[in-house]
């Protein structure tokens, strides 16, 4: 069955899959016919409250997002800043480095086989 | 001629020819010009079509250049091939085909998306060298061949990266990628030295057969490791790719997603066919496992830090060559434990193989939408972007469908390969699986960036006229986000036919060595 993928330890069907999203977008738009009959677009109940003031037509800037996560991951940031320098005598150092590592990884791995 | 007998030369031979010949056509007329490059492409395109049929139905393929017939392997007296010899099994026409279409597909985005000039002539030629970079590399079945396709590949790479030379920036990440990259071939170079010296021949297969395992052959295995996994941008080594990915043209910027990948094939083929009867392999794989999982996670870390639209989407190309080497380095891991291997490790390595190639449909969409918002705006900082939902709705249904797929949600091609990934390590060591689904979910976080940022908000008065985008760029991303979907909607059908051989092929290191021998 073309449809059918077994994964080893179990199986996905892009079909079961679509047949449920069907029926969940089918079950929303039937609760939401239960909704507000009232409701207008484009008027003050749909606008922010901004302090009785005409909310600014301003969009988020790309800086804002995830604020929190980068402030609580302030450190690691930190850290991963100062490894990505810019400077290609940096990365030739990162190379020469991990082919070190990659020896010194075999040399142990061999002494304990 | 048969021109199925010569395919896999042609193959290389074609595009070389083609890029070298173009700036003497377009003497002929830009019109000309075009249909030059679009017939070799088409014709490269048919020719790996072609011998992935031929290869997947018939076996492997061997081509020795110069023979008497270029079936037939010259052989000396002590046994050893002699001459350049090409030898395709599943694993590299599968990478061939990728390669190719890819390219052929961003070739059409770049029809109009280059603007006419003498640099569309330079762009073209750099372009074809390019792809027969690409297929020469996968192609080849001997080091130094390889050495020679890694070169051209980084050369006319570094000179795609620096087209728009008039900004500086584009030519500092130029610059940076050519010395990391001469610095990686030079380490290539001794490991084939190494190599040479102790065996004195350089077919892989025949090297495969006859190999030690010595002190200078484990040191050469790490030099082609590190060296070729600089070339696909895997962590600690990436620095090269924000750069290269982010000032290069955008069609540029998704072929160089599918030439790290010919580098990840090298990296494949060197630790599973060359060095797979190392008797310590498993530590290898680890290592391999390591590199991967450091990769997934920095990745995605910096890409959800960037405002740059294509460093943000370069990052996470970062991110993602990370799924494969966990997938493969999953199989590398239990290649000599055959219960393993049966119950979960082909499955891994399956995963990982069709992830190479969702990656490079996925990250192509990306990078293409990326250029249309770009092209568009002229602007690659999403500070400056805002409401382009409005004027771009196509382009934004399009970004959403490599988005979604990248970060593996059902029912796209990116979720079918991470599933087989997610299930098939989480056997192997459920600590992998578990930062594997972290990282899927960063990586939609980081999309949803960029897609709150450029797509939603106000309108901008700047964006209110922005151009309109050329059919032929439409088209592009057309395909790629059709075959997005119908990967995600007909996944055995590619495991079937192309993946699942491909797997075989690579842990089935005899059949390789078999072919030359």
């Amino acid at each position: 069955m073309i449809y059918l993928l077994e994964t080893g330890a179990g199986f996905w069907n892009p079909l079961v899959w679509l047949l449920s999203l069907f029926i969940i977008v089918l079950l929303v738009y039937f609760v939401r016919c239960f909704g507000e009959k009232k409701y207008n677009s484009g008027i003050e109940q749909t606008t922010s409250f901004y302090s009785g003031n005409t909310p600014p037509n301003l969009p988020i800037k790309c800086n804002n997002i995830y604020w929190g996560f980068f402030k609580a991951l302030d450190k690691y940031y930190k850290v991963l800043m100062n490894i990505h320098t810019g400077l290609v005598s940096d990365y030739v150092s990162w190379f020469i480095l991990t082919i070190v590592l990659g020896l010194i990884v075999l040399t142990i791995g061999d002494l304990l086989w | 001629m048969n021109l199925l007998l010569h395919s896999p030369i042609l193959a290389i031979a074609i595009p070389l020819l083609c890029g070298l010949a173009t700036p003497l056509i377009s003497k002929f007329g830009k019109n000309v010009r075009d249909l030059w490059v679009t017939l070799g492409l088409l014709f490269t395109e048919f020719l790996v079509l072609i011998l992935t049929y031929d290869v997947i139905s018939n076996g492997i393929r061997i081509y020795t250049l110069g023979a008497k017939f270029p079936a037939e392997v010259v052989l000396t007296a002590n046994f050893v091939p002699i001459r350049i010899i090409l030898e395709l099994d599943a694993f590299s026409v599968v990478m061939a085909l990728t390669s190719v279409s890819i390219s052929l597909i961003a070739f059409i985005y770049s029809l109009k998306f280059i603007k006419e000039g003498t640099a569309k002539i330079r762009y073209y030629t750099l372009f074809l060298l390019l792809v027969a970079a690409m297929v020469g590399l996968v192609f080849t079945g001997d080091l130094f061949s390889m050495f020679v396709f890694l070169e051209l590949l980084s050369i006319s790479s570094a000179a795609l990266v620096a087209f728009y030379f008039h900004k500086g920036e584009s030519l500092e990440a130029a610059f940076k990628y050519i010395v990391f990259s001469a610095v990686g071939a030079l380490m290539v170079l001794l490991a084939i030295g190494l190599i040479y010296g102790q065996y004195g021949m350089l077919n892989i297969a025949a090297l495969a057969n006859v190999l030690k395992f010595s002190f200078s052959d484990k040191v050469a295995l790490v030099l082609l490791i590190v060296a070729f996994a600089m070339k696909c941008g895997i962590v600690p080594l990436h620095m090269w790719v924000s750069d290269a990915y982010g000032e290069a043209p955008a069609p540029i910027s998704a072929v160089l997603v599918v030439a790290s990948q010919a580098s990840l094939y090298v990296l494949f083929r060197i630790s599973f066919t060359l060095f797979g009867g190392l008797p310590t392999i498993g530590i290898v794989a680890w290592f391999i496992i390591i590199l991967g999982i450091l990769s997934m996670v920095i990745g995605v870390s910096m890409a959800i830090i960037q405002n740059d639209i294509k460093r943000l989407i370069a990052y996470n190309a970062v991110s993602q060559v990370g799924y494969m080497l966990l997938g493969l380095g999953v199989g590398l891991a239990v290649i000599k434990n055959v219960t393993a291997l049966n119950s979960f490790g082909l499955v891994a390595m399956e995963g990982g193989i069709f992830h190479i190639i969702n990656d490079a449909i996925i990250m192509s969409l990306l990078f293409l939408t990326a250029g249309v918002i770009i092209y568009k705006t002229g602007t690659k900082k999403m500070d400056e972007m805002s409401g382009l939902a409005y004027e771009m709705p196509f382009t934004m249904v399009l970004f959403l469908i490599g988005a979604l797929a990248l970060a593996g949600l059902p029912p796209f091609n990116g979720f079918v390969s991470k599933l087989l990934i997610y299930e098939s390590t989480f056997r192997f060591n459920p600590l992998l699986a578990i930062i594997a689904i972290l990282v899927s979910i960063l990586t939609l976080a980081s999309f949803v960036k960029i897609f709150y940022s450029a797509f939603t908000g106000p309108r901008l008065r700047e964006y209110n006229k922005v151009r309109d985008t050329p059919k032929t760029m439409l088209v592009a991303m057309l395909i790629l986000a059709l075959l997005t979907l119908l990967f995600g909607l007909f996944p055995n059908m590619v495991i079937d036919n192309l993946i699942s051989p491909a797997a075989h092929a690579l842990i089935n290191q005899l059949k390789y060595v078999g072919g030359v021998l």
